[in-house]
């Protein structure tokens, strides 16, 4: 206990401090690539407080792409507090959400340790929480991240409260609600609903409450801030600049992810397609990879299943196919990893060559960006080529968390004797 | 004769049909500049005769009763203003640089020159925006084919209604019952303007360029100046009940000509050349001989006459009438500067002197018979001029940053008056420049140092700001501002830069996107607007992707898919097994076997 408060509070230190004394920072950050995208971009939240204050439509324009619930409660700061405080305050806001998201992941953590040692039989020891509040907040993706006071911080805030609810406080119908509210934030979180359903259903087994209680109450949470923000607005053009800017890659801005680039290089008549056919894919493995991981009841000792780690693949899934990816939604899931400590991540073979191959795109990515974008002697092809690394880095990773996953189970089910564990060579037919 | 027949025609018509006539004429204005370059200003004013005005809806195209008599005002015009209910029609076309700091103000006070390119605004009768919109449409394509410009590109994404701009200037035409005005206005920067967009002018004229002053109207020599730029007002003129309209066309045409090229260009020819060495003017204050020379500037001592500078003389006046007044006048320095009038019929020449005549700035001479005019300008010191005030503002803008991704927009006022300067500022940014207005910030400069400004309303009295929707809309901003004495005021703001899809990008994508001139309206203690100014236009350059790679871009992105989706889908669907399993699995395989076979037949050879 002592340990992770003194880990929340450098962590808490370094996220204040930093952006206190310069406080251009955020705003800088804001229009780095790898770290915010038009979507959750501090900088045009700022702008449509802005608009708010001069009494212009944040919604009638194309900075703005914040739903209008978030921009409303994040402008009661920009409205109240004077300016040099005002910084500040966002700066504390955004770091005390960091700091609980770091403690919720303290508290899945645990859960998963108890749930794993139950079904098991045999005790499963994960890493100490001071570990997981560290891997959290030290992990420089997420630092950066939360720098750059990115929105997408409270869709991971609520996303994180939609699992603890779920599984520490065992309550579905909040869970649902938290789920909701991600939802409205990040559209594409709406993926999600379906591994953390099959995940409520592998605790409860009640599969009237988890499927039809869970997404019923999911569908009206969500379509209640959706029309609440239509009664706060007076006008449905925030569907279009918040969720459709989403789905049909309307915005077309150099980031991390593989979209981009082929949108801007492509004729015009191929775009619908290409269109229907990367929101095809985004899904494709979603309900497979659920499918895969479910832990599926009275199989015997036939398959075990992870949904969690389900929850996860998809997660890491959604960041490879984000549209505006950034940071942030890479190290959300490589924060989540750490929880697997006692099952699956002790397999994983590839450890040290997916963190290499980051650690390069990392480096070079802004190095590229430089080289196109200021120096000019280097063009677009080279961003384009770290967007294709990043892109193999999700493949990565999903490969060999799946790939331990499938060992894993294959070491359970099959009471391989853990001295032959470690020793065992298997392979697919 | 043609003329006078058309004249008598007219007259007849006039008292059969008992209307009040058209009206025509035209002036000629030359003022030398410092620098040794002349202004010459020609105004043409016409006036069509009244009419009821009707609005013409998409249903009305079948029972078409327009304007059907044309007589001096361009009958190719009349058309086209009524068929699109346009009310108000405003054309610019500008290129080149006037320097207003050492030549003082604009000619008109700048309400006749636009910002370089084209400039098109006009006041369109509709019941709402989107059939004010279809008429606008309607329009620019007429127009675009009229004066072979680009007006056709002209498209919701770079169309604006301003707001404060015009909320000053008034229209003489009242909107039939449930109909409103709607101001549209739309620019083109990169618009080159050449010989064919002149030629169409010239044609919209009664006297088609032939006679009058118009005569002295060649492309080649008007364009081949420091600034030219011409201008079409068309305004709706009603009486007190607004039920008979006539339409005002006043056409200038106004080009800044340097004087001391256009004499080289007849002596040499068009292809510049160094001057020989016995021409060379050298600084005798300094030492000088056969090698070293200090070179002084243009020639003060000038004379010159405008046949040699436009090519062409006047060939008189532009009816064989009284009633229609050409018009020639002259503001120059009567102590330095000396004027002569040339009439020439059939080689005889009689040279008037028109600075005898009086010791004003201002000389007047009107051209009333058919003979050919010149006029020659002596000076002993062509530096002295009739000085035209200095501007009541100075305005620079220009782009901040250095990076392809974002930058920003400083504005530079400076007022060197002894009293407050009002003014609105209008802009229309591109799409692709993404604003944000938070970063808005005001400096304040004077003599004593410079202030960032916390209360922006000090200076800003009003403003608006519409911000830019992606390939829909451009971003409109403007500021009713106010300039202290002696000192200047510095607006900063920041943009993003957009990334473009394939398809957008020019030819020459990386040469830069034009940005529109932002147009500064003055506004004088009577809140009436008196002196209209451009800044210049902006060259921006946006990133680019690179050219050559659509189907590499395909290909690379849908390698890396496949090899995600590949490997994900064999590890969800393919049975897990151990090695040894797996080799024990694959020696009771068919392939295994035949192979097995084939190794034991080599065995045994």
């Amino acid at each position: 206990m002592k340990d992770v408060s003194r880990v929340c509070l450098i962590g808490a230190l370094i996220r204040l401090i930093i952006p206190t004394v310069l406080p251009d920072l955020p705003f800088w950050f804001s229009s780095v690539v790898e770290l915010s995208s038009p979507i959750t971009s501090f900088k045009s939240l700022y702008e449509a407080f802005f608009y708010l204050e001069h009494d212009i439509n944040p919604y009638d324009g194309g900075i703005n792409h914040h739903p209008p619930l978030l921009v409303m409660v994040m402008n009661m700061i920009y409205e109240y507090v004077p300016v040099p405080l005002r910084f500040i305050v966002f700066n504390a806001l955004y770091t005390f959400v960091d700091l609980v998201i770091a403690w919720q992941l303290v508290l899945i953590n645990r859960w998963y340790n108890e749930y794993k040692t139950k079904k098991n039989g045999a005790p499963v020891k994960g890493f100490d929480d001071s570990l997981i509040v560290s891997f959290y907040l030290f992990n420089p993706l997420i630092i950066l991240t939360n720098l750059s006071h990115s929105t997408s911080v409270f869709s991971i805030f609520f996303f994180t409260e939609t699992l603890v609810q779920l599984l520490v406080k065992k309550n579905l119908a909040r869970s649902m609600l938290c789920m909701g509210v991600t939802t409205y934030l990040s559209v594409r979180y709406v993926y999600l609903i379906i591994p953390v359903l099959a995940l409520a259903y592998s605790i409860q087994r009640e599969p009237k409450a988890v499927y039809f209680q869970g997404p019923s109450l999911f569908v009206a949470s969500f379509a209640f801030l959706i029309l609440a923000s239509f009664t706060l607005t007076a006008s449905w053009e925030f569907i279009e600049s918040c969720y459709f800017v989403v789905i049909f890659y309307k915005k077309i801005k150099p980031n991390l992810g593989l979209w981009w680039y082929i949108f801007t290089e492509m004729f015009d008549f191929f775009t619908p397609f290409y269109t229907g056919m990367f929101n095809i894919y985004s899904f494709c493995f979603i309900i497979p990879i659920t499918l895969r991981l479910f832990e599926y009841q009275g199989s015997g000792k036939k398959h075990i299943g992870d949904c969690f780690l389900a929850v996860v693949a998809c997660a890491l899934w959604l960041s490879f196919t984000n549209p505006y990816s950034t940071l942030s939604d890479l190290g959300f899931a490589l924060s989540l990893i750490p929880i697997f400590k006692g099952t699956v991540l002790p397999h994983c073979k590839y450890l040290l060559i997916i963190g290499l191959t980051l650690l390069v795109c990392l480096l070079l990515s802004p190095i590229f960006y430089y080289c196109w974008i200021v120096l000019g002697n280097g063009n677009s092809n080279f961003f384009y080529s770290i967007s294709l690394i990043w892109g193999i880095i999700h493949g990565l990773i999903l490969n060999d968390l799946l790939w331990a996953f499938l060992t894993h189970d294959y070491i359970k089910t099959n009471d391989v004797k853990p001295e032959s564990a470690a020793s065992i060579r298997l392979t697919q037919i | 004769m043609l003329y006078t027949a058309l004249l008598l025609w007219i007259s007849c018509l006039q008292a059969v049909l008992g209307q009040p006539s058209e009206a025509y004429n035209e002036v000629l204005k030359f003022r030398p500049l410092p620098r040794n370059s002349l202004l010459a200003s020609f105004e043409f004013n016409i006036v069509s005769s009244p009419v009821q005005l009707k609005y013409h809806g998409e249903d009305s195209r079948q029972t078409w009763e327009g304007h059907e008599h044309y007589e001096l005002f361009p009958r190719v015009l009349g058309p086209i203003v009524e068929a699109s209910n346009t009310r108000e029609l405003h054309l610019r076309f500008s290129q080149g640089w006037y320097d207003t700091e050492s030549s003082g103000r604009l000619p008109f006070n700048g309400s006749k020159s636009g910002g370089t390119g084209v400039e098109l605004w006009a006041v369109i009768e509709a019941p709402d925006l989107d059939a004010a919109k279809a008429d606008w449409v309607k329009l620019t394509n007429a127009l675009s084919g009229l004066f072979c410009a680009s007006f056709n590109f002209i498209n919701d994404p770079i169309t604006t209604s301003p707001r404060l701009q015009f909320e000053g200037k008034k229209t003489g035409y009242l909107a039939n019952l449930g109909n409103s005005l709607f101001l549209l206005r739309a620019a083109l920067p990169n618009e080159p303007i050449c010989t064919e967009n002149l030629t169409p002018m010239l044609r919209l004229l009664p006297t088609r360029g032939k006679r009058g002053i118009s005569s002295l109207l060649d492309g080649h020599k008007i364009f081949d100046s420091l600034w030219h730029s011409m201008s079409i007002d068309l305004v709706t003129q009603c009486d007190d009940s607004f039920s008979n309209c006539a339409l005002r066309m006043d056409q200038t045409i106004i080009s800044a000509i340097d004087v001391i090229r256009s004499l080289r260009r007849i002596e040499e020819g068009g292809i510049p050349k160094p001057t020989p060495g016995e021409k060379l003017r050298c600084d005798e204050s300094r030492y000088h001989d056969i090698w070293e020379c200090f070179p002084l500037g243009d020639p003060e001592d000038l004379s010159y006459d405008i046949e040699s500078i436009f090519g062409r003389a006047i060939h008189g006046a532009a009816f064989e009438d009284s009633s229609v007044s050409t018009e020639v006048s002259f503001e120059a320095d009567p102590s330095v500067w000396q004027i002569e009038a040339i009439s020439n019929r059939s080689g005889q020449e009689k040279r008037t002197d028109l600075t005898n005549a009086g010791q004003l700035n201002h000389i007047s001479y009107k051209i009333a018979d058919q003979k050919d005019y010149n006029f020659n300008f002596t000076t002993a010191n062509s530096t002295i001029t009739s000085p035209l005030p200095p501007p009541p503002l100075h305005a620079y803008r220009s782009l901040t940053g250095y990076s392809q991704d974002k930058g920003g927009i400083r504005v530079s006022f400076t007022n060197l008056n002894s009293n407050n300067v009002k003014f609105i500022y209008f802009e229309s940014l591109p799409w692709f420049m993404r604003v944000y207005l938070s970063t808005f910030k005001i400096e304040l400069q004077n003599t004593t140092g410079t202030y960032s400004v916390k209360d922006e309303n000090e200076f800003i009295k009003k403003s608006y700001f519409k911000p830019a929707i992606d390939r829909k809309r451009p971003s409109q901003l403007e500021l009713f501002l106010t300039v202290p004495p002696e000192s200047s005021l510095i607006i900063n703001y920041d943009f993003d830069k957009s990334l473009l899809l394939y398809a957008e990008y020019p030819p020459d994508a990386n040469h830069g996107f034009d940005v529109e001139p932002a147009a500064i309206s003055v506004i004088g203690d009577d809140n009436e607007i008196f002196y209209e100014m451009h800044t210049t236009s902006l060259l921006l350059t946006l990133p680019t992707p690179d050219f050559s790679m659509p189907y590499n871009v395909i290909i690379l992105t849908c390698t890396v898919m496949s090899l995600a989706f590949g490997s994900i889908f064999n590890l969800l669907t393919k049975k897990v097994i151990t090695e040894e399993e797996l080799e024990k699995l694959s020696a009771e395989g068919k392939l295994a076997k035949i192979m097995n076979s084939v190794k034991r037949k080599l065995g045994k050879r």
